[in-house]
């Protein structure tokens, strides 16, 4: 077992190799000078300018952080095979560089910006594990009931909806015609996780967007269990179980719910990775000051640094997620032992 | 078997009745008609069954595939989903009372308590992600109350009964560790678990090896010999009963054709089909090189049975009755009985009567070494 595990973290290398050779790669096609990007609108004096350029790796520098001019008295451009060099080494370093606009250090916008994502996540993930599962589960014990119906039905509809339509229809329904209705009195918060009074009030406002956040994935989810369950209640085992004089309770629970279980660990496992890597739609919508929407302010503005600093984070979070869940397969299924081969 | 005291059941199944209170059969099948309802029409897949069965003995029900040998057995332990599922008629009577409407909640007490059931499959009949200890034990904690150690402790007890070698490390392990036949002796280990009176073994050996397929017989008959319990034991295959069997039952397109004791149905049959079935036995001759027979053409679709006799489309001697007129059941002998038009005819039996002798009268199929060898 550990030597799988470390061989899957070997395995992060290459991935962490190209992911940062197509990002950089990405970054330095797209036109724009990065230093008109970080002036913006203002002129800056010449030189400021050749320090920006030093100070970024864009031209060549000694020792000391200085320019090199050629003999013409021209500076003299970094190759990007360098750049790339500067900007991996930087990486290792915990350094992801400036953002262009804000003027801070990635590292600490993301530190301020994932918390958000990372518990909004945590709430959809609960959401989806126990609605998703749940109805799932009714439904294929129940098959061919009003309650399956009902679930086969509105996991269509939530499928085909639209995140942030969804998102939009919440927020008039609970947020606005709700406090309408009660005369102010009660409804849910609609934007942003700021402003909250009390611990409580704070995290009502994760309630609507967590829901829209894991509304598609929920449906997925449901729809797995079902087939998966149903498909599992159909096993010799199943029947080996039966006739041992177990009552279906422990028969379905017991005998079909950890076979069932394994093919939605893996899909809910990967879902948890992708909703940590934040929820642009979802985030935006509700205004949630979390990683997915300021890497998508970063794109607009073109804040490469923001944005190659937000994608590393990304993958990085994506692989561990899927390492920990390959591992938790290990406690599902007896079959995968990784690492020892012992079969006869 | 030595886990447990002779007598030992729990309250429920006395209230089923001990020994005391019923005088004739252990299990008692009447005229069992279990029919399936499905689009295509009604499927009579067990039509008139009956047989009874006694404490030690063993019953070889044979018959090829979708010959209903495998739902009456179903039937038998409730396992039938109903529908489609229907019994239109007979009884299934245990210890003298009825279990086909048993509630549900005493068919659980009864299912794996008292009458226990080794399914085909022995490679997807055992529970992937559960531990073998837990699925072995698992009847002694719902139906003895046993403690998960100690349950535990009697998987270790019954794996090792059942021939498995290293009980105590193997009851930790999965099913996926095991090869077929020792996966098998779990199945067989699992049914013996709660001591049950009758053992219902359906094609037990149909997945296996045939010098696996001869062990877990051995088996089968060594642990009835121990504890004495009944077994029914489920085959298209005459050579599985004909060493183990008491009784036999053909069955063929729901029915049975002939039902006697070991003896009369391979000595003295009456019925076409059982010569068939007889004659496709391979013989063991090493220096002649002999053609089986088969029998000819297939069973008949379960939803539009023969106007007459069941067999009679493939039937070699049918004559024009046969065709018309169901055979009603004809005894021919105490307890023996037949479905054929010509069953009391001797003359006709003694001329088409295969000579045939059981296969492996010596021993079970050790004549597959013996056919290697001689083949060298």
């Amino acid at each position: 077992m550990l030597k799988y595990i470390l061989k899957r973290i070997l395995q992060f290398i290459p991935v962490f190799i190209g992911v940062t050779v197509i990002l950089f790669a990405l970054t330095n096609i797209v036109p724009g000078d990065p230093i008109k990007l970080i002036a913006g609108e203002k002129s800056l004096a010449p030189e400021v300018e050749l320090q920006l350029r030093a100070a970024n790796h864009l031209i060549k520098v000694d020792d000391q952080g200085l320019p090199i001019f050629d003999e013409n008295g021209n500076t003299i451009p970094e190759s990007t095979v360098a750049q790339y060099g500067y900007y991996i080494s930087d990486l290792l370093h915990g350094d992801l560089g400036e953002s262009y606009q804000k003027k801070v250090p990635v590292l600490d916008i993301f530190k301020d910006k994932y918390p958000y994502t990372i518990r909004l996540a945590a709430v959809a993930i609960v959401i989806e594990i126990i609605v998703g599962i749940g109805a799932g589960m009714i439904s294929a014990i129940k098959r061919y009931s009003f309650w399956d119906v009902l679930v086969t039905l509105s996991t269509s509809i939530l499928v085909a909806m639209p995140a942030f339509w969804l998102g939009m229809l919440l927020q008039l329904f609970f947020g606005i015609k709700l406090k309408e209705w009660t005369g102010g009195g009660f409804y849910m918060p609609m934007s942003g996780a700021g402003g909250a009074v009390s611990e409580f009030q704070s995290w009502m406002h994760y309630i609507l967007p967590a829901i829209t956040l894991a509304s598609v994935s929920t449906a997925y989810a449901a729809r797995i269990m079902r087939s998966q369950l149903l498909e599992t209640l159909n096993m010799d085992y199943i029947r080996t179980a039966i006739a041992k004089g177990l009552n279906s309770r422990q028969v379905i629970l017991k005998h079909a719910l950890k076979n069932a279980l394994i093919p939605v660990v893996t899909y809910i496992g990967i879902d948890f990775g992708s909703m940590l890597s934040g929820a642009i739609l979802t985030e935006t919508v509700f205004n949630w000051p979390g990683i997915g929407y300021e890497i998508y302010r970063a794109i607009t503005m073109r804040d490469w640094p923001v944005v190659m600093g937000g994608v590393t984070l990304v993958v990085v979070v994506v692989l561990v997620i899927s390492l920990i869940v390959d591992i938790s397969y290990a406690f599902l299924d007896p079959r995968i032992r990784y690492g020892n081969k012992k079969e006869n | 078997m030595a886990l447990l005291k002779k007598g030992e059941k729990t309250a429920e199944s006395q209230e089923l009745g001990s020994a005391e209170s019923y005088s004739g059969h252990l299990l008692e099948v009447d005229n069992l008609k279990m029919h399936f309802h499905t689009k295509d029409g009604i499927v009579k897949a067990v039509d008139g069954v009956s047989y009874t069965l006694d404490r030690g003995e063993t019953l070889g029900i044979v018959g090829e595939s979708g010959s209903g040998k495998s739902v009456t057995a179903m039937t038998i332990m409730g396992l039938i989903k109903m529908p489609p599922g229907k019994i239109e008629g007979g009884d299934v009577r245990y210890k003298g009372k009825s279990i086909l409407n048993l509630p549900e909640e005493k068919m659980r007490k009864l299912r794996g308590n008292d009458i226990a059931m080794i399914f085909q499959d022995p490679m997807s009949s055992l529970n992937p992600v559960y531990k073998i200890g837990d699925q072995v034990g698992e009847g002694l904690r719902i139906h003895k109350g046993y403690s998960k150690k100690e349950a535990k402790e009697a998987a270790i007890k019954l794996l090792d009964l059942v021939g498995i070698p290293n009980p105590s490390v193997r009851v930790n392990e999965y099913p996926h560790q095991f090869s077929g036949g020792m996966r098998q002796r779990v199945m067989i280990a699992m049914a013996l678990a709660c001591n049950p009176d009758i053992i219902i073994a359906d094609e037990p050996t149909t997945a296996l090896d045939v010098t696996i397929q001869a062990q877990i017989l051995e088996l089968m008959v060594e642990m009835q010999e121990k504890n004495g319990n009944a077994i029914i034991m489920i085959t298209h295959d005459l050579g599985v009963v004909a060493n183990m069997a008491d009784k036999i039952m053909v069955m063929y397109a729901g029915a049975p054709v002939e039902y006697g004791s070991a003896e009369e149905i391979f000595y003295e049959s009456h019925h076409p089909y059982t010569w068939g079935l007889i004659q496709s036995i391979p013989e063991q001759k090493m220096d002649e090189k002999k053609r089986l027979t088969p029998i000819k053409g297939n069973p008949p679709s379960l939803v539009d049975v023969p106007k007459g006799c069941s067999f009679s489309p493939r039937c070699p001697y049918a004559q024009a009755v046969c065709f018309d007129k169901r055979p009603e059941a004809l005894y021919v002998g105490e307890g023996h009985y037949c479905t054929c038009h010509f069953a009391l005819d001797n003359d006709f039996a003694n001329k088409f009567r295969p000579k045939s002798s059981r296969s492996g009268d010596t021993e079970f199929a050790t004549g597959e070494q013996e056919h290697v060898e001689g083949r060298a």
